[in-house]
């Protein structure tokens, strides 16, 4: 019934950039873990980039969790790119006024793949 | 000097957004874990052009999952009260039995505020304002569902006095049926 979340590890053209695909519903109850598990691996990377081509549902804890995650990036002078936002992830976040903020680039960029 | 236009919760016992007559209605338990299958048996037969994708899935959601976390703690023997009605226009009312959003002018204010530092284009600031935290917030919660609602739901988004009850109503272009 609800796509639940999948999180891929993608390569990239540097070691210091982790990019990661996120499918599915980016929801109430799977924000939680994808925050957990992005803090995992926190300490290995200067350039975090999520590609959410994939999230066809986000709602106000994926927002909550993107924000953080801007918070975090921000405070530790870490990057955080995005690719891929669209439908009505992207009007999620137009409407919480988060797009603007978010720097958006092509995957190819970041990953060969 | 240019001020922007900034958009508040309010409250109104008597709004025209309270007249459940005609309205469809469903009760359901506080079960965390069932929100969005509540959220999909209200929708159930929505017309499919206002459902916009899933942002009206998205958006039900939302005031569902503030009624059952936020107004009835998840307490399965709280009731939550949903009126709907999809005639051309989608309106819904979210009633649940807790105490009432009692933080709801300390939300205008930080809302005023965080609108402020977005018109002056003081992104440091905005970053600091961009989620809401209230007493009962906890790490889960996004702090944002009622910045998008106050968008979203473009014909009012009313609260009763006791603020334990909400009533929006979305407008379409197209909406005659």
């Amino acid at each position: 019934m609800f796509r639940r979340m999948k999180l891929t590890i993608l390569p990239t053209k540097n070691s210091a950039i982790r990019c990661l695909r996120i499918e599915g519903d980016f929801d109430l109850y799977t924000a939680p873990a994808l925050s957990r598990r992005i803090q995992e691996t926190q300490a290995t990377w200067k350039h975090l980039h999520l590609d959410l081509d994939g999230v066809r549902y986000l709602d106000s804890s994926g927002v909550g969790a993107i924000i953080r995650l801007l918070q975090a990036c921000k405070s530790s002078g870490r990057e955080l790119t995005f690719s891929g936002i669209q439908g009505s992830p992207r009007k999620v976040l137009q409407m919480s006024n988060i797009l603007a903020l978010l720097t958006e680039v092509q995957l190819t960029q970041v990953s060969p793949s | 000097m240019n001020q922007p236009i900034i958009r508040k919760l309010l409250v109104d016992d008597r709004n025209e957004l309270f007249d459940a007559q005609g309205m469809r209605f469903m009760e359901v338990p506080s079960h965390f874990g069932k929100i969005r299958e509540y959220t999909r048996q209200v929708l159930s037969d929505c017309p499919e052009h206002f459902l916009e994708g899933n942002l009206l899935e998205q958006q039900l959601s939302e005031l569902i999952k503030n009624g059952i976390k936020h107004g009835n703690a998840c307490n399965p023997d709280k009731k939550l009260r949903i009126w709907y009605d999809f005639r051309k226009r989608v309106r819904f009312i979210v009633e649940d039995e807790g105490a009432g959003f009692v933080q709801l002018d300390d939300w205008n204010d930080f809302f005023a505020r965080r609108q402020l530092a977005l018109f002056n284009q003081d992104f440091d600031k905005f970053l600091r304002f961009a989620s809401y935290r209230g007493p009962g917030s906890d790490e889960n919660d996004g702090g944002n569902s009622l910045i998008a609602a106050l968008e979203y739901w473009n014909g009012g988004m009313i609260y009763n006095r006791r603020k334990n009850k909400v009533g929006v109503v979305r407008w379409y272009m197209n909406g005659s049926l």
